[in-house]
C-alpha cells in the first residue's frame, strides 16, 4: 500500500494488562497494511519533534479501524497512551515489510513481553492461511500478559519470569523445535540472542521484528541501522522484519 | 501571488528545499508526485562508498534532535537520477570533495546526470577521520580547482555555524563560488550517565532543530553585511514565518530539515502558508521581500 500521512480518531482506550493500553482507532482514509508494518505516529498538537514507531496491533478488514498495543516507556508513548476520546492521533504509514506469510504450514510464534503487539493482527492471517499455530508468550508477571486475545485451535505456551502464571522461565528455555516450517519471533533483542544461541539451524526459518530509533521512516535519513549481512540495512525501510541468520544482533 | 525564485539561470518554483540528507523518493507517496519544494538537495555523496557511523545515530532532544549518521552513502559513482527524472523540481547535489584527486570523478558523473547545481559539504560533524575544519585558508586551492573542473555548475559551500567568519568566506567568494549555504547542525555531545559513556560513538554528532532560528539569522546577518553571494539558507524551519524571516535577512532559497520527519506535509503548508501571507500582505512577488531587514 502507498505511504500516507492521516489522521486517526481515538474511539477506545482499555487497559489490558499491568500499564500496558489497547488504543482502538478510527482512520479518516482507506488503509491497508500487513502484518508486522508499523506507524509512525504523535499527537497533532504539542507533539514530540520526531513521531514514534509504533507496530499494528490489529486491523479490521474495513480498512478503517485498527489498533495498537503500547506500553509507554519514554514521553512519545506516554503522550500517545494519554490522548482523550475523539482526538485525532497523526500517522504516517504502513511503513517497513511485514512477517512473510505461509499458507496451510505448522507455525510458531515467540513473543517477548510488549513485543506481542504485532501478533494479534499476524494470528488472525496465518490462521486464515490455513496454518496450524502454536504461540510462546513469555512475561515478565502475570499481571503484564495481555490475555484478551485468544483463537480456538491455537496453542498458547505462557511463561512469566516468576512462575506467577503459566511455566516458570522463558519462552526461548521452553521452546520445542517441532516441524515448523516458518517461526516468527519479536521481542526484546536479548531474547533473539539467546535464541540464536540455543537455535541456530532454526535460524533461516526464523523471522524477527526489531526495534531502533526511528527519524524519517522511510530510509531516507538512515538513522535506524541494522547490520544486515555485513552491510548496513534500515529498520524503517529494509525492516523492520528481517531472517534471524542474517542479522548481526546486538 | 508570485513565489517563483530565479538564481544563476535557474527557475525555483518556490524557496522551499530539502535540506540535504531528508528527502526520499518514497516522500512522493506522500506528494501524490506533485513535490511541494523549489528544489531537493540529496544526501551528501563522497567519493568513495561511506558505510556510516556503528552505534547509536539518533536522538531526540527537546525542541529537536542529534543525529550521527557519518554520511552514509554509496560513493559518488552510483549517483542514479534516474527515479527523479519526472521531479518538476531542481536537483541539487550534495558533495563532500577531500582531494583535488577526487574532482575527475564527481565531474564525470555530475554531468553524465546533467546535474546544473551542487551544494558543496564542508561542514558535516559526522565524521570521525575527518575533522571539520574552521579555517579553510589551507583548502584554498582544492576550492580553486572545483570551481575550475566543475565548470558551468552552480556551487555553493555549505558552512556549519562556527565556519562562518570573514576569512573563510573571502575564500569561497575568491574562489568564484556561487553562493553559501548556512549552517550545517551544530556539533554536540550527549552523555549516558547509567553507562558512563558517551551515547554516540562519534562521541560528537549534530543538532538540528527549531531553536537553530535566532542562531541562522545571526549568522545570516553577519554574512550579508560582507557579500553579496546569494544565500541559501538553513537550521531549524518549522513554519512559514521561519521561512520569511530568513528571506527578510536576505536569503533566495530557505532549506527545510528535521522537522520534515514529524510532518512529511510541512512544506506543502508552509507553501499555501507562503502564498497567503502575501495575500494578506498585498505583495505580488515574493523577491520584493528579500533582505527588508537589511536595507
Amino acid at each position: 500500500m502507498v505511504k500516507k500521512v492521516f489522521s486517526a480518531v481515538l474511539i477506545e482506550k482499555k487497559r489490558v494488562a499491568e500499564d500496558t493500553y489497547l488504543l482502538k482507532f478510527n482512520s479518516s482514509i482507506s488503509i491497508s497494511p500487513k502484518p508486522g508494518q508499523f506507524f509512525l505516529v504523535s499527537r497533532e498538537v504539542n507533539r514530540t519533534f520526531l513521531k514514534r514507531p509504533i507496530s499494528i496491533h490489529y486491523y479490521y478488514a474495513d480498512h478503517r479501524h485498527f489498533k495498537l498495543l503500547i506500553r509507554p516507556k519514554g514521553k512519545g508513548t506516554k503522550d500517545i497512551i494519554n490522548v482523550k476520546f475523539g482526538e485525532k492521533l497523526e500517522f504516517v504509514g504502513p511503513l517497513g515489510n511485514g512477517f512473510p506469510l505461509v499458507k496451510n504450514k505448522k507455525v510458531a510464534l515467540i513473543a517477548g513481553g510488549i513485543g506481542y503487539a504485532p501478533f494479534a493482527f499476524l494470528l488472525r492471517e496465518l490462521k486464515n492461511h490455513g496454518n496450524d499455530i502454536d504461540v510462546y508468550y513469555g512475561e515478565k508477571d502475570k499481571k503484564y500478559l495481555v490475555e484478551y486475545w485468544r483463537i480456538n485451535g491455537v496453542k498458547y505456551n505462557i511463561f512469566t519470569d516468576n512462575g506467577s502464571f503459566g511455566k516458570k522461565g522463558n519462552p526461548i528455555e521452553y521452546f520445542l523445535q517441532g516441524n515448523y516450517h516458518r517461526i516468527y519471533l519479536c521481542g526484546p533483542e536479548i531474547m533473539y540472542k539467546s535464541y540464536k544461541e540455543n537455535f541456530p539451524e532454526l535460524l533461516n526459518i526464523s523471522y524477527a521484528s526489531f526495534e531502533r530509533r526511528m527519524a524519517c521512516g522511510i530510509g531516507a535519513c538512515k538513522g535506524c541501522s541494522i547490520m544486515v549481512n555485513g552491510q548496513f540495512k534500515y529498520v524503517c525501510k529494509d525492516g523492520p522484519v528481517f531472517r534471524m541468520d542474517d542479522v548481526e544482533i546486538l | 501571488m508570485n513565489l517563483n525564485i530565479k538564481l544563476k539561470g535557474l527557475n525555483f518554483k518556490n524557496p522551499l528545499l530539502t535540506a540535504s540528507g531528508i528527502f526520499s523518493d518514497d516522500h512522493l507517496d506522500f506528494y501524490q508526485k506533485k513535490l511541494p519544494y523549489g528544489g531537493i538537495v540529496l544526501k551528501t555523496f563522497t567519493y568513495e562508498e561511506r558505510l556510516g557511523n556503528i552505534g547509536n545515530r539518533l536522538l531526540e532532544i527537546p525542541c529537536g534532535m542529534m543525529n550521527s549518521i557519518g554520511l552514509a552513502n554509496p560513493g559518488i559513482k552510483y549517483l542514479d537520477m534516474s527515479l527523479f527524472d519526472k521531479l518538476k523540481a531542481i536537483k541539487i547535489i550534495s558533495i563532500a570533495i577531500n582531494d583535488i584527486e577526487e574532482i575527475a570523478l564527481f565531474k564525470k558523473v555530475l554531468l553524465k546526470n546533467k546535474i546544473k547545481m551542487v551544494e558543496l559539504n564542508l561542514s558535516c560533524p559526522n565524521i570521525k577521520e575527518k575533522k571539520v575544519t574552521n579555517d579553510l585558508r589551507k583548502k584554498k586551492e582544492l576550492f580553486c580547482e572545483i570551481r575550475r573542473e566543475l565548470k558551468g555548475i552552480i556551487i555553493f559551500a555549505k558552512f556549519s555555524y562556527s565556519q562562518v567568519n570573514k576569512s573563510n568566506i573571502k575564500i569561497i567568494e575568491s574562489a568564484g563560488f556561487d553562493g553559501i549555504t548556512i549552517m550545517n547542525t551544530i556539533p554536540g555531545i550527549e552523555i549516558d550517565i547509567d553507562k558512563k559513556e558517551f551515547y554516540f560513538n562519534n562521541k560528537v554528532a549534530g543538532i538540528s532543530g527549531s531553536f537553530l532560528v535566532p542562531m541562522g539569522l545571526e549568522r545570516l546577518f553577519y554574512i550579508k553585511n560582507i557579500t553579496d553571494l546569494p544565500i541559501m539558507a538553513c537550521g531549524g524551519v518549522k513554519n512559514y514565518k521561519d521561512v520569511l524571516k530568513y528571506i527578510f535577512m536576505g536569503a533566495h532559497l530557505v532549506q527545510i530539515g528535521s522537522a520534515v520527519f514529524n510532518d512529511p506535509m510541512l512544506p506543502v503548508k508552509i507553501e499555501r502558508n507562503l502564498s497567503s501571507y502575501l495575500r494578506r500582505e498585498k505583495i505580488n512577488d515574493i523577491n520584493e521581500l528579500r533582505g527588508i531587514l537589511l536595507k
